[in-house]
């Protein structure tokens, strides 16, 4: 698996980074060591295994559809960089 | 009082031989005595007055378990007006609204929170140097690493500025600081502790658990820490128990297994500390026996899909939008939530994120992420299968001893080689502890004992076992002031 700047810019834009001319290099070593480890799994024979995902192989509990958490409006936006009249702000989207 | 445990801390405080205020005063002036070591990110400016409140409930005739014990948090659990950073720039200025339950629990137990240890950014590394703080040291070499994530804790605790501190287990981030600073840590059975206010990294893979001198102090915190909690839907309804309680009771002919592989990669000096504690654990009527881990060499390869692809989704959450750091005059929504990400996060964590997201994506996850899935069973296969031979496994808790700041900086591959002993028991979910069993050229050794689910209490109590026909625990470092 060859990692190169294509790759990069690529899943950058998934993962929603920016990513300078200069920070290039070290995110392809970086993403290129990790991915070099895991095509080491090629190796293992898993026909037929169903994938784990959950270590006790656990499904969804599901809880009756109460509302009991206190309203935290207020304490949750006073998290926020920006909010202003209960609302988070953020630069405009629509002209 | 310096070098009390947890448990003799909680005599002295009860049988009045100090106060809670008299310790915490004592612990804040050994703090400041260590601040080179690095091992706070803050300290809780109330806690005098909390260790105040704690004496007077003593009188009042209180019988809390851990009242008016400092404890340290590692800086992934939410504190109700607190700053909770998890090491990263990112949340540099996050103050919770909440507790996290492993606080609150340890709250009702009595404890009071002494301050937020530093840690590896959002839990990924294994050395403590991708905290935004800086790095920690360890205590028994300054120009060494405290090992991580949970490294801040480690240091702490080995340092005697707490008796006992709370830590985050993904791939080996108690054990394998534990190893390095020389105290005893365990990783539970997922689920065993909630993670609910736990700062996500891979939700599958993370267990928050206890991290001290002794096995015995790390039973006290486990029984309060541990408990089915209904905001987190993975904790388990599985009944505590009273892990301190069942650590001397007579444990038999148990048989541990022993993966010889893993024997067979140690340097002559370590293998040396590995046999004299088989010894050892043999005196205490411990029987060895040999067992076959086939997917075992899998474990780091599926780790490093696996953790990665998980925190590639946790940390879409930073946006700059709700919390957390937010880029200067950004244009428009896009220029807003790419560049609080990249300038908010450090450089490991987005190389995290962005492998996982590789491995996310449509054209690779059968090859990677479903193929890691399917390996992660196999492992537990194995364990399965292993359990049904021994009661307890035996293994390496890391591949070396500390090693040097900057030592493995410039090659991840390395650094990631560290979890080679640790992670497969986060795969398969089990119980796993490091316990101190001797020296390398004067820095600690651990060696790990793994349990089958939900036995967490056969681990300490063989630890505890050996830990009363050994003193390696209770060795302290010799740190100039």
């Amino acid at each position: 698996m060859k990692v190169d700047k294509e790759t990069v810019k690529e899943i950058a834009e998934l993962a929603n980074f920016r990513i300078e001319k200069k920070d290039e290099k070290d995110l392809i070593f970086g993403m290129q060591k990790i991915l070099e480890m895991a095509s080491a799994l090629n190796e293992a024979q898993t026909n037929g295994v169903t994938p784990m995902a959950n270590p006790h192989d656990a499904s969804q509990t599901l809880r009756e559809d109460i509302c009991r958490d206190v309203e935290q409006r207020d304490s949750f936006l006073a998290l926020a960089p920006l909010a202003e009249d209960g609302f988070f702000l953020v630069p405009k989207v629509v002209e | 009082m310096l070098d009390e445990t947890l448990t003799e801390q909680i005599k002295g405080i009860r049988e009045k031989k100090y106060s809670s205020f008299e310790l915490t005063e004592f612990l804040l002036d050994r703090i400041k005595d260590k601040t080179e070591l690095n091992c706070f990110i803050s300290i809780n400016d109330n806690i005098l007055e909390e260790a105040k409140a704690a004496d007077k409930e003593l009188e009042r005739g209180s019988d809390k378990p851990l009242l008016g014990i400092p404890i340290a948090h590692k800086d992934i659990f939410c504190e109700r007006e607190t700053k909770t950073t998890a090491g990263s720039q990112m949340l540099e200025n996050f103050v919770a609204p909440y507790d996290a339950t492993v606080v609150s629990n340890l709250k009702r137990a009595g404890a009071i929170s002494l301050g937020k240890t530093n840690m590896d950014e959002f839990a990924m590394g294994s050395s403590n140097e991708t905290s935004f703080f800086g790095p920690v040291k360890n205590p028994w070499d300054e120009t060494r690493v405290p090992g991580g994530s949970s490294g801040g804790s480690a240091a702490a605790v080995s340092a005697r500025l707490c008796s006992a501190a709370t830590g985050t287990d993904t791939g080996g981030s108690i054990r394998q600081p534990a190893s390095f600073c020389g105290i005893t840590g365990l990783k539970p059975t997922y689920g065993r502790v909630s993670r609910w206010g736990m700062i996500a990294y891979a939700s599958s893979l993370d267990q928050a658990g206890p991290m001290a001198l002794t096995a015995e102090d790390c039973a006290i915190m486990l029984k309060e820490m541990s408990g089915h909690d209904k905001k987190d839907s993975t904790s388990a309804q599985v009944e505590v128990d009273d892990y301190r309680a069942l650590l001397s009771r007579p444990l038999g002919k148990l048989k541990i297994g022993i993966f010889e592989p893993l024997m067979k990669e140690l340097d002559s000096a370590t293998s040396l500390v590995m046999e004299k504690t088989i010894e050892e654990l043999e005196k205490i009527g411990m029987t060895f026996t040999e067992i076959d881990l086939p997917n075992f060499s899998y474990a780091i390869p599926a780790y490093y899909v696996i953790a990665p692809a998980e925190c590639s989704a946790n940390l879409s959450r930073y946006d700059g939008v709700r919390f957390g750091y937010r880029c200067d005059e950004p244009s428009d929504l896009k220029e807003l939530y790419q560049r609080s990400r990249t300038e908010g996060l450090g450089k490991e964590v987005k190389n995290r994120i962005m492998a996982g997201t590789f491995a996310l994506t449509s054209g690779y996850y059968d090859a990677f992420y479903k193929k890691a899935q399917q390996v992660r069973r196999l492992i537990k296969n194995d364990f399965v299968e292993a359990f049904k031979k021994v009661d307890v496994i035996i293994a390496p808790a890391t591949p070396s001893t500390a090693f040097r700041l900057g030592e493995k900086a410039g090659d991840p591959k390395e650094m990631y080689l560290q979890d080679v002993y640790t992670t497969s028991s986060n795969l398969a979910g089990l119980p796993a502890l490091s316990m101190p069993a001797g020296f390398v050229n004067n820095l600690p050794v651990g060696v790990q004992l793994i349990g089958n689910y939900f036995d967490e209490a056969q681990i300490l109590a063989i630890a505890h076992q050996f830990q009363s026909i050994t003193d390696w625990h209770l060795t302290s470092p010799d740190i100039p002031t």
